[in-house]
């Protein structure tokens, strides 16, 4: 440990004012005592007397002095050394760098990073120059210079990650995150500490997660697009089946190789929540004609529904991740259809309302009771549970939809009654473009 | 009269098959590979198809090598359509400078659609 830091006081104001305070009454009762020993004397004794009063007065009041400075340098030592072992036994590494960008403490766990301990004593831009030879170029940290005159100035800096190698030899991932150490009546910051936390084992394991779900994603996937096409397969090589029973029969294999697909779409998208691994994108699109093209092709989803689409008079822009759109979109008319198992219109309504744009999914089916509204939104809660007219279902798809019209700066509520049916609605920011640019949009995506 | 070709790399079995019935039925010729490496070797063996249908995820050489030696070896003149489950699959197709493509699972004529834009039949041969 080098250079020593002020550390608090050991005694409080409390403390300090009550040995103040005890201290002029021991003097005031010597006085008062040692006046009342000396008057009845002889007066050829008074003066020596006196003297011994007052020598003896010296001799306490060093000896009292003493014992105080002793006890409190006692405590202020205990004190320090508490801090100094939790300091020294912290699992992560401690750095303390001066305003001069000098390195004026650091903890043992440090030392595990560091080639040559001499580094924890000197500028802490030689120190971090070590550490990043030691790594593949890693989103350095520059820790010296700017981040130390952020961090003094009050501000803050976000953690920063630096791939290196340790004393060992071993790759690892170390974050360090920066913070000021306060001091004094106005709490300025006077130096910076940096925490180096090894964060190897919890990155191994966000990519181990990361693969599981691409996996997943492609396991689960795969056998659906298999049961789906072919259904698809069988049912252009015998339009409508041999009989209408098999014509039936492909239909619903090929729903059901669709819904299985969303499904599994779902509950990834759940994970990924979950997970903050849920990427969204919002670009500028034209919303008017990919809500058409995407009603389009869920037309055949049910063939008791009307997907009736009321597009609006001009073309709408607005701010919007395309493919997590879709998946809110169909989702939505998806439960449309699902609560209204009686088939008949889904109107899907687009407009803008000043500065949004608002999409509407109107259905005239069930409704949500009163009592039932509260909470849709929330994972695994479904409002029709446990009713007689309930068609089941995950409840996860309301909760994914609006995590992810959320992500685009949007919202998302509904209005229903019970027996009436339901409107669920959206908002997403509006983003109207200049006319001239209005035909010029390039996205990936498949033609046709 | 030749009628175009797709190269189709697909590393499962039966949604190889399925895809090759399907755009065989439609008129189009189909080379078969299970991975990036046996669709390098039909490319050098049979030259430049209309358009190639790629799966991401497969094991031996994945969709990313394949294109990086597709770009390599012929530049960007071979379309390129990604079909993949992954939730990622549009950004793994900018990734891999594809000009489109299909999520799974996908529909038929969907996918027929994508491979017309690209490869179109002159003549529609009839099933």
């Amino acid at each position: 440990m080098v250079n020593r830091a002020s550390t608090p006081h050991a005694l409080s104001a409390r403390d300090r004012l009550l040995t103040i305070l005890a201290f002029v009454a021991f003097g005031i009762a010597w006085m008062v005592l040692g006046h009342l020993i000396v008057r009845p004397l002889p007066p050829e004794v008074q003066p020596r007397a006196i003297l011994i009063r007052q020598l003896l007065w010296v001799a306490v009041t060093t000896l009292t002095l003493y014992v105080a400075l002793y006890l409190g340098r006692r405590r202020e030592r205990a004190l320090e050394g508490e801090l100094q072992s939790a300091l020294q036994g912290m699992a992560d590494a401690v750095v303390v760098v001066d305003r001069n960008g000098q390195v004026s403490r650091a903890n043992a766990a440090a030392l595990q990073w560091v080639q040559n301990a001499e580094l924890l004593r000197g500028p802490a831009a030689a120190l971090l120059a070590s550490l990043r030879a030691q790594g593949p170029e890693g989103r350095a940290a520059t820790w010296t210079g700017e981040v130390l005159q952020t961090i003094l100035s009050g501000g803050t800096h976000p953690p920063e990650e630096l791939e290196l190698r340790d004393r060992d030899g071993r790759h690892a991932i170390l974050q360090l995150s920066f913070s000021p150490v306060r001091h004094g009546p106005d709490q300025r910051p006077y130096a910076m500490v940096v925490v180096g936390r090894d964060i190897t084992e919890l990155k191994r394991l966000e990519r181990l997660r990361d693969q599981f779900l691409a996996t997943a994603a492609h396991e689960l996937k795969t056998p659906a697009a298999a049961m789906k096409g072919y259904a698809q397969l069988l049912e252009r090589w015998t339009p409508g089946g041999h009989n209408p029973r098999e014509g039936r029969a492909f239909q619903v294999l090929i729903r059901q190789g669709e819904r299985l697909g969303r499904l599994t779409d779902e509950l990834l998208a759940v994970s990924r929540l979950q997970l903050g691994r849920m990427r969204v994108n919002p670009k500028r699109e034209r919303l008017d004609v990919l809500l058409g093209e995407w009603i389009d092709s869920l037309r055949a989803l049910s063939p008791l529904h009307t997907l009736r689409y009321i597009p609006p008079e001009q073309p709408v822009w607005a701010r919007a991740d395309a493919g997590r759109l879709e998946h809110v979109v169909a989702n939505l008319i998806d439960n449309a259809i699902k609560y209204s198992p009686a088939g008949g219109d889904v109107e899907i309504r687009l407009g803008v309302d000043g500065e949004e744009v608002r999409l509407e999914i109107r259905d005239w089916g069930m409704g949500i009771p009163a009592d039932r509204q509260e909470g849709i939104f929330e994972l695994y809660q479904r409002a029709h549970a446990g009713l007689d007219e309930d068609p089941g279902g995950l409840g996860v798809g309301l909760y994914v939809s609006r995590a992810l019209v959320e992500q685009m700066r949007g919202r998302i509520g509904f209005e229903s009654e019970e027996g009436e049916g339901s409107t669920f609605w959206l908002t997403l920011p509006h983003a109207p473009v200049p006319a001239e640019e209005v035909d010029h949009d390039a996205t990936i995506g498949a033609p046709g | 009269m030749t009628r175009p070709s797709v190269l189709l790399v697909e590393d499962d079995d039966d949604l190889r098959e399925l895809e090759a019935q399907v755009i065989e039925d439609a008129g189009w010729r189909v080379w078969r590979a299970r991975e990036g490496g046996e669709a390098l070797e039909l490319l050098e063996r049979h030259g430049t198809p209309g358009v190639i249908l790629l799966d991401m995820r497969m094991p031996g050489m994945d969709g990313w090598a394949f294109s990086r030696a597709l770009h390599r070896r012929f530049g960007n003149t071979i379309p390129l359509v990604v079909v993949s489950a992954a939730e990622d699959a549009g950004r793994w197709a900018a990734e891999v400078d594809a000009d489109a493509v299909i999520s799974k699972p996908f529909d038929l004529d969907h996918m027929l659609g994508t491979l017309e834009a690209f490869a179109p039949l002159e003549q529609p041969v009839a099933p």
